[in-house]
């Protein structure tokens, strides 16, 4: 009986907080709901309406849709590089400790420590530039168009050891047996990757893929420490864009219209994987 | 070999780009104002200069304090409630269990984004803003899809028959988790318990909605970068230490299951 009644409470808890309040969000996001308790109207698809043309999410959605073209792709090419490297070599676990420290590091605190990398005046980057000899006065966040490039190499940092980890236990998954048996066959290094190892990877790289995209429409922590969306609306991403709306703005209708939109497309990719295995 | 010696190349360069924002913002950390504008951020001074970290620890105290106190917290109630309702899930044949099984793995990949006007309005409304009860509570709720998807993978694992022959032996069902299951259960303990503790730690967002006074060191440090200290980077890179030291030692002594417990999480949902 005991047992029964605390798993009760852990469900209710589960299911008010992820599923009442994930619906609830929808429901508010067809109200207007401005200031923290207002008496609600209907709006009907007015805050889905008026993000159309609304400057600072067009700004939003480029960039998120920008992080899953570039970013995601990028850490995925990178991280496959890196999980054959550390296949190849003896010591793989000590440099794939050192890999992944950053995905332990929390965004924010990381957001934190690439504002002083991406410094102009005598920040690492610029001066280990200036070190081998370029003329590096680079304004990485603060130039409009090299911010997202720079947010870019961040996450990247942030991001690409955890994916090689995932990658390379999809390597280390594979028989041993295949592998010898076709070096026995002659077959190149290079030519055992490709033939028979990539092939066999589907499974991870599907994985990787969808932990990096789902994470890409997510991001918030360290874009928040490292520019706040600046110059300008120049960083904005969808994270930033359900904040500033709905906690500085106070406009939660509209701030639940953005979340819904962000959870409507998370649920794509949860949906993609299981359609792509049958 | 030279191939090989090149590879090793690569992977030190690597080992030197992830390595490389931890340390400027050690080097940082220990110099004066002016060792900032001077001297390059890839070398340490010649006199480290410690005042930073008092500077930055009286300013980040009391966010240390709720932080230890709300991951502490939300990882006991984590562990307790996860595991029980984990057992139920997996050990006993009600008709719904395959479903909710279903939405808890629907549950791990929906954003938190979801969730956060209404738990703003809620908390608010319960008169619990700015409070460190509410942190833990919201930590814990939406912590659960993922620990309760690392319990139940574990629980499929341990063979029925163990339980069947001590329910015959009289056991109750509490007798059957706390005397069996539970002692079997060590080291998804841990994972959830690193996993839970370094979430929770490392947040930023909850803090950033839910408290004003009472905040949580992520967004203590992060109000400090937008705020008093936005050009002091030796104060704001001790800051930046001292909050993601508990972590990182979590990371070094007990990595593995910290990585087990990210694994997890992604692979077990599809």
């Amino acid at each position: 009986m005991r047992v029964k009644i605390l798993s009760g409470i852990t469900l209710a808890f589960f299911f008010t907080f992820v599923f009442a309040f994930a619906l609830w969000n929808v429901v508010v996001s067809f109200l207007r709901w401005e200031g923290l308790f207002p008496t609600p109207n209907f709006f009907g698809l007015n805050n889905y309406v008026s993000l159309w043309g609304y400057s600072p999410f067009n700004v939003a959605l480029i960039n998120t849709l920008f992080l899953t073209v570039f970013f995601v792709p990028l850490t995925l090419f990178i991280a496959i590089l890196i999980a054959i490297l550390l296949d190849q070599i003896k010591g793989g676990v000590f440099f794939r400790t050192i890999y992944m420290l950053p995905f332990a590091i929390a965004p924010s605190a990381a957001g934190i420590m690439w504002s002083w990398m991406f410094n102009p005046s005598n920040g690492t980057i610029n001066n280990l530039l200036r070190l081998l000899g370029f003329n590096a006065n680079i304004y990485w966040i603060i130039d409009r168009s090299l911010v997202m490039y720079s947010i870019m190499l961040g996450l990247i940092w942030q991001t690409s050891g955890y994916v090689t980890l995932i990658i390379l236990a999809g390597i280390l998954s594979i028989p041993i047996v295949q592998i010898e048996a076709s070096k026995i066959d002659g077959a190149s290094t290079l030519r055992i990757y490709f033939s028979i190892i990539l092939p066999q990877l589907k499974e991870a790289i599907l994985t990787a893929w969808l932990f990096l995209m789902i994470f890409a429409v997510k991001v918030f922590d360290f874009i928040y420490t490292l520019t706040g969306g600046g110059p300008g609306i120049a960083s904005y991403v969808l994270g930033i864009l359900l904040y500033n709306t709905s906690f500085i703005g106070l406009d939660f209708g509209k701030g639940s219209a953005i979340a819904t939109l962000m959870v409507l497309y998370a649920l794509i990719f949860y949906l993609i994987p299981r359609k792509v295995r049958r | 070999m030279k191939v090989n010696l090149f590879l090793y190349a690569i992977a030190l360069f690597l080992a030197f780009f992830y390595l490389l924002p931890i340390w400027s913002c050690f080097t940082a950390s220990v110099k004066t104002v002016e060792e900032l504008s001077t001297t390059s951020p890839l070398f340490l001074p010649w006199r480290f200069n410690l005042e930073n970290y008092i500077v930055a620890y009286n300013a980040l105290k009391e966010g240390f304090l709720v932080s230890v106190a709300v991951s502490t917290a939300t990882t006991i109630l984590s562990l307790f409630f996860g595991s029980v309702c984990a057992f139920t899930l997996t050990k006993f044949k009600f008709k719904w269990n395959p479903y909710i099984l279903g939405l808890i793995g629907l549950g791990v990949l929906m954003p938190f984004n979801a969730y956060l006007i209404p738990t703003v309005l809620v908390i608010s409304a319960m008169g619990l803003y700015d409070t460190i009860f509410a942190l833990i509570v919201v930590h814990f709720a939406f912590g659960l899809p993922t620990t309760l998807v690392l319990f139940t993978s574990y629980y499929l694992s341990i063979p029925d028959t163990l339980i069947e022959a001590a329910k015959l032996d009289g056991a109750s069902d509490w007798k059957v988790f706390s005397s069996i299951i539970s002692p079997l259960s060590g080291p998804i303990y841990v994972v959830v318990a690193v996993l839970r503790f370094t979430f929770t730690w490392n947040d930023l967002f909850y803090g950033l909605i839910l408290t004003k006074q009472n905040r949580p060191i992520m967004t203590a440090l992060a109000g400090l970068k937008g705020g008093e200290y936005a050009f002091a980077w030796n104060y704001l890179m001790a800051g930046t230490l001292l909050a993601v030291l508990p972590v990182l030692i979590v990371y070094i002594l007990l990595g593995k299951y910290l990585i087990r417990g990210y694994m997890s999480e992604i692979t077990k949902v599809q």
